[in-house]
């Protein structure tokens, strides 16, 4: 190695921070170069002024009034701070608070689906039976005397076949009734040879429009017999309550 | 809290980790079991075992500052920061850790804080002159006759300026590695570091303070 590389190892060398080979030969160096010797020794001498570089002797009032500084810093900090937490405090979401909005929240979902459950099968059970009676009871067929039924009623079949006069009750229960699904409406035939036949094809027919001439609150059952007369302008509806004398009027139909 | 802040050693059991404490040795090879004890109890809120681990490290905190820093003023302003900061990070200390060798770790940022800010402020405050090294060190003429005191102001005088000149780095490794006596790989360590690099910050330390004593010798010389 030349000076110029041993130059660069001296100011490690002078503190042993060199591996064992690089000091071995710098060592080998410097016993044999004079001027790479008396630039260890700089070295050396600076290093002696730093590690002499010792700060002047603070007394122990300095020590004390730092120490006194930091605990008033740190009282003063914590003091900030825990006022600041507080209204902060105010502002943030708190776990308690969470858990209740959360459960209050899952209550009015619960109370939602369960009024919905119980209204929705209701209304699937009046869809779905059509045909039922509501009280359990035998409907009451009332029979028409048979008539003449050679004019065609615009109402009857196109294919022009005379069929049975057909009549048609409604039994209306409740006054709340009118209000539901026409389907739940019970329609019941009898066979009368002398009425037109009165098919679902007539709109006027089988629905539910009509007022309902029950008083509110009113259990009892009111039947209603429509009669299509010969001339198609004309049609016979009867409302009677039973074992009441039926009361009837007329319409003109569509 | 307040009464309980310039309490010394409250017990033989303190007694005994102060002397302990107090031991010569390698900085960071000291009693690590009592150190341990103390950053415990400090960290679970005993403020008296925070009030021991202040007494057993302000010499170090405040020497170190002092050579980083140049001044007693900064070197004060910087301990008291040291230990704020020590105080509000003792929950993350890991006790696997060098306690002192983390206490270098917070001086050393502190310092490099506050020059920062001094830097900012204005360099013509700075307590190292480092542009005004080229002239002979001034010394009172009173203390002429007490050479022994002269030299050693001297000499001070001489480093602190050297020291100066130095960017932060080096200037912190080549404190702590021959003025604190910390090894390379301490070095390393404290200012979170490979080994390489801390012998390549403090072979151009030494290069440049050896450049910088050898010209105020020449200048000294010359007048």
């Amino acid at each position: 190695m030349n000076c110029k590389q041993i130059e660069k190892l001296l100011p490690l060398y002078v503190s042993r921070d060199l591996d064992t080979r690089s000091e071995r030969l710098v060592t080998a160096h410097v016993e044999s170069c004079t001027a790479c010797a008396a630039t260890a020794g700089e070295y050396q001498r600076s290093r002696d002024l730093l590690q002499e570089f010792a700060p002047p002797a603070f007394s122990e009032d300095v020590y004390a009034e730092i120490r006194q500084n930091v605990w008033r810093q740190i009282g003063s900090e914590s003091t900030a701070v825990s006022v600041s937490e507080l209204v902060a405090g105010w502002f943030r979401p708190r776990v308690i608070w969470a858990a209740a909005s959360a459960l209050l929240v899952a209550v009015l979902v619960l109370g939602i689906f369960l009024i919905g459950n119980r209204s929705t099968p209701r209304q699937k059970v009046a869809v779905n039976a059509p045909e039922m009676n509501r009280d359990g009871s035998n409907r009451q067929i009332a029979a028409v005397p048979p008539r003449d039924t050679s004019t065609p009623s615009p109402l009857a079949p196109r294919e022009g076949v005379k069929g049975p006069r057909q009549v048609y009750f409604r039994h209306s229960e409740r006054k709340g009734d009118r209000n539901r699904a026409p389907d739940r409406l019970n329609t019941l035939v009898a066979n009368a040879p002398d009425a037109l036949p009165n098919t679902s094809g007539s709109p006027r027919l089988g629905t539910s429009s009509d007022p309902d001439p029950s008083p509110a609150g009113d259990s009892v059952k009111i039947l209603r017999m429509e009669i299509q007369t010969k001339d198609p302008n004309i049609r016979i509806i009867w409302f009677a309550q039973r074992d009441t004398k039926p009361v009837s009027h007329n319409s003109k139909g569509t | 809290m307040g009464s309980r802040l310039l309490d010394g050693p409250s017990g033989a059991a303190d007694m005994v980790l102060a002397a302990e404490m107090a031991l010569p040795g390698n900085a960071l090879t000291r009693n690590q079991t009592a150190v341990a004890l103390l950053v415990e109890r400090a960290t679970a809120g005993d403020t008296a075992a925070f009030e021991q681990i202040m007494i057993h490290s302000q010499q170090r905190v405040m020497a170190m500052s002092w050579r980083i820093l140049g001044n007693e003023a900064d070197a004060r302003d910087a301990s008291q920061e040291v230990f704020l900061r020590v105080y509000k990070y003792l929950g993350s200390f890991k006790q696997d850790q060098d306690f002192f060798a983390w206490v270098y770790r917070i001086t050393v940022n502190v310092c490099r804080d506050m020059l920062k800010k001094r830097q900012h402020e204005s360099d013509r405050f700075g307590s190292f002159a480092a542009d005004s090294s080229e002239e002979v060190l001034e010394i009172p003429f009173e203390q002429v006759d007490a050479e022994q005191t002269l030299i050693q102001a001297q000499r001070r005088e001489l480093i602190s300026r050297a020291i100066a000149t130095l960017p932060f780095k080096e200037r912190a490794s080549i404190v702590l590695r021959d003025v604190e006596g910390l090894s390379t790989d301490e070095v390393a360590r404290v200012l979170k570091s490979s080994s390489t690099t801390v012998r390549s910050q403090i072979s151009s330390a030494r290069r440049k303070i050896r450049d910088y004593c050898r010209r105020y010798m020449r200048v000294g010389e010359e007048s």
